[in-house]
């Protein structure tokens, strides 16, 4: 019977410390579960991927500030990039830059956002010796050139290069922009302002303001008309008053019509900028899609 | 009896083991909660966050979407509560929380100044509404719809349906009389040039305006009499219309803005003394 007693009590202590021990570890690891290493960066990854992106970076920051993790800081870097903090995000890319792994990448990265800055000496610096970038990368930073040369105001570099880099899905509609940026519809200016010189009006139409320009045209005739009458007549005081008018609408029908061409080259230049942003967002910036970002 | 005791402490201890599981997410929740109370809604929304992505049994699903919302309406994110209330509302079990969500949201399509959208809400929640205390609840927020829409007529019409003596509604009905009509503005100074400025006191923009009116006036009418028609066309195309034209402009831009003038010191007045509940 005693042995019996002792047998249970046995029994007894062993479940007691095993339940108590399994319970406080649960309690204690639960707590404070939401909040470990791994959890902060699932979650982290959750924020990332639902494109809350300045939490995101709160989580990831606390995870790297334990355990340094290259991946996470490109994905700090990339997460500051989509906030448009460019600056930082190029902070970020730079310290990856002797990864293995991820320095190509971040370069890569750091170039869109000199070509998002309008920065392009700087993406050629940057890129320039692609022939350093591996491989699989080397595509990737020669299209990122060559894209920057349609956005920038230097000459474009010879057509070859292009269909050397771009593929033959995308190449037709690369061309499409090499082709406008290399002659642009642009209207000349001095001829806008010669033509209103000549005919009043004439370099509006030329622009294309065809009811400014008919417009210039009936105002300068009357007031030169009333000018030319009232000299005529001998109205000595009108004459001049007209022919002050005349003077001054004249003058402004030549430098609106330089205004005019001006405006219309600007908006060339608007919609082929508009138009190759659409582009190239649509395909990255022509960089690799990160597949690890968002798993 | 010594073995019923020991299964007792086994039992109690299981027990605290179990609890020590449901414990986690409250405790998330009243961290949460205790962000939000101090007015930090960033972080609050962060541990919300964190709250739904860990809580597996999808418990806090309504009041942390819902707290989420709110957090981001208190910091002005609009956009963001307008979804997280609808998200919310997804979780919502109890039509009285559907209904209550409904006007969070119409709140805050007024404070984002999207009024038109809360107004057409409103509409259909009015088809909805089954009780006198919702309907109420409907024209109030109408009321305050109108009232950042500066309409304050149609504001004062929807108060009153609450109570004829709605302290918002004497409000509105106030602001409606302090305003200058524009039309009228405009009309009068179709008729007598500068009198849609003295309308709206400004004085000495009338005067102006008046003097050079007839000044050009004058001088037209006088070309045409003594047969000066080439004069009277010029200086009526040219001087004359133009002062003319600017009056009445002006006019109507005066009673614009000096509506915009009472408008923003009501609504300021609202904001500061009124103490009831405010979008």
């Amino acid at each position: 019977m005693k042995r019996k007693t002792s047998q249970i009590s046995t029994i007894f202590y062993f479940l007691f410390f095993f339940v108590l021990s399994t319970s406080f570890a649960q309690v204690v690891s639960k707590t404070n579960d939401y909040f470990n290493l791994k959890n902060r960066l699932k979650f982290g990854n959750y924020l990332f991927c639902q494109q809350d992106y300045l939490r995101a970076i709160d989580e990831f920051n606390a995870v790297n500030k334990k355990i340094k993790n290259d991946t996470l800081d490109f994905k700090i870097g990339y997460a500051f990039e989509k906030m448009r903090k460019y600056d930082k995000a190029i902070e970020k890319f730079s310290e990856l830059n002797g990864n293995k792994n991820l320095s190509g990448l971040s370069r890569l990265e750091t170039g869109k956002i000199f070509l998002l800055k309008k920065e392009f000496p700087e993406v050629y610096k940057l890129l320039i010796d692609s022939i350093e970038y591996k491989n699989n990368l080397r595509q990737y930073a020669g299209r990122l050139k060559y894209l920057t040369y349609l956005y920038d105001n230097k000459p474009l570099p010879d057509s070859s290069n292009y269909k050397l880099w771009f593929s033959s899905k995308v190449l037709p509609d690369v061309m499409k922009f090499y082709r406008r940026k290399q002659n642009p519809h642009y209207k000349s200016e001095t001829l806008s302002g010669v033509l209103s010189a000549i005919i009043p009006g004439l370099g509006k139409i030329y622009v294309g303001e065809i009811g400014d320009g008919i417009t210039a045209l009936l105002f300068n005739g009357v007031l030169g008309f009333l000018a030319y009458n009232n000299f005529k007549a001998n109205h000595k005081f009108r004459a001049w008053l007209f022919t002050g008018l005349t003077a001054v609408f004249y003058g402004g029908n030549i430098y609106g019509s330089v205004a005019a061409a001006q405006i219309y080259n600007s908006g060339v230049n608007f919609r082929f900028t508009r138009e190759l942003n659409l582009f190239s967002k649509k395909h990255n910036y022509f960089l690799p899609k990160f597949k690890f970002l968002c798993e | 009896m010594c073995k019923y005791l020991y299964i007792n402490v086994l039992l109690i201890l299981f027990l605290v083991n179990k609890t020590g599981f449901a414990q986690v997410p409250e405790n998330q929740l009243k961290f949460a909660d205790s962000l939000f109370k101090a007015q930090n809604y960033f972080d609050a929304i962060t541990e919300y966050k964190r709250l739904l992505f860990f809580d597996g049994n999808n418990e806090y699903d309504f009041s942390a979407n819902y707290k989420i919302a709110l957090a981001y309406k208190f910091g002005a994110k609009y956009g963001s509560a307008i979804n997280y209330f609808r998200i919310a509302s997804n979780y919502a079990k109890l039509p009285e929380q559907k209904f209550n969500i409904e006007l969070m949201i119409v709140r805050t399509n007024i404070l984002r100044g999207t009024e038109n959208v809360a107004l057409q809400m409103l509409d259909d929640l009015m088809k909805q509404a089954g009780t006198v205390s919702k309907k109420k609840e409907i024209y109030y927020w109408r009321g305050w719809a109108y009232m950042f829409k500066d309409d304050w007529e149609n504001a004062s019409k929807s108060f009153a349906q609450i109570n004829p003596n709605h302290k918002l509604k004497l409000l509105c009905d106030k602001v409606n009389d302090e305003k200058y009509s524009v039309t009228f503005a405009k009309v009068i100074s179709y008729i007598l040039p500068g009198f849609g400025q003295f309308y709206t006191g400004h004085y000495l923009s009338g005067l102006l305006s008046l003097g050079w009116n007839v000044l050009w006036g004058y001088t037209t009418v006088n070309a045409f009499a003594s047969d000066r028609i080439f004069d009277g066309l010029v200086i009526a195309n040219l001087l004359w219309f133009r002062f003319y034209r600017g009056n009445f402009q002006n006019a109507e831009k005066f009673a614009k803005q000096e509506n915009l003038k009472i408008t923003n010191k009501a609504l300021y007045k609202i904001q500061t003394e009124y103490r009831g509940l405010k979008p």
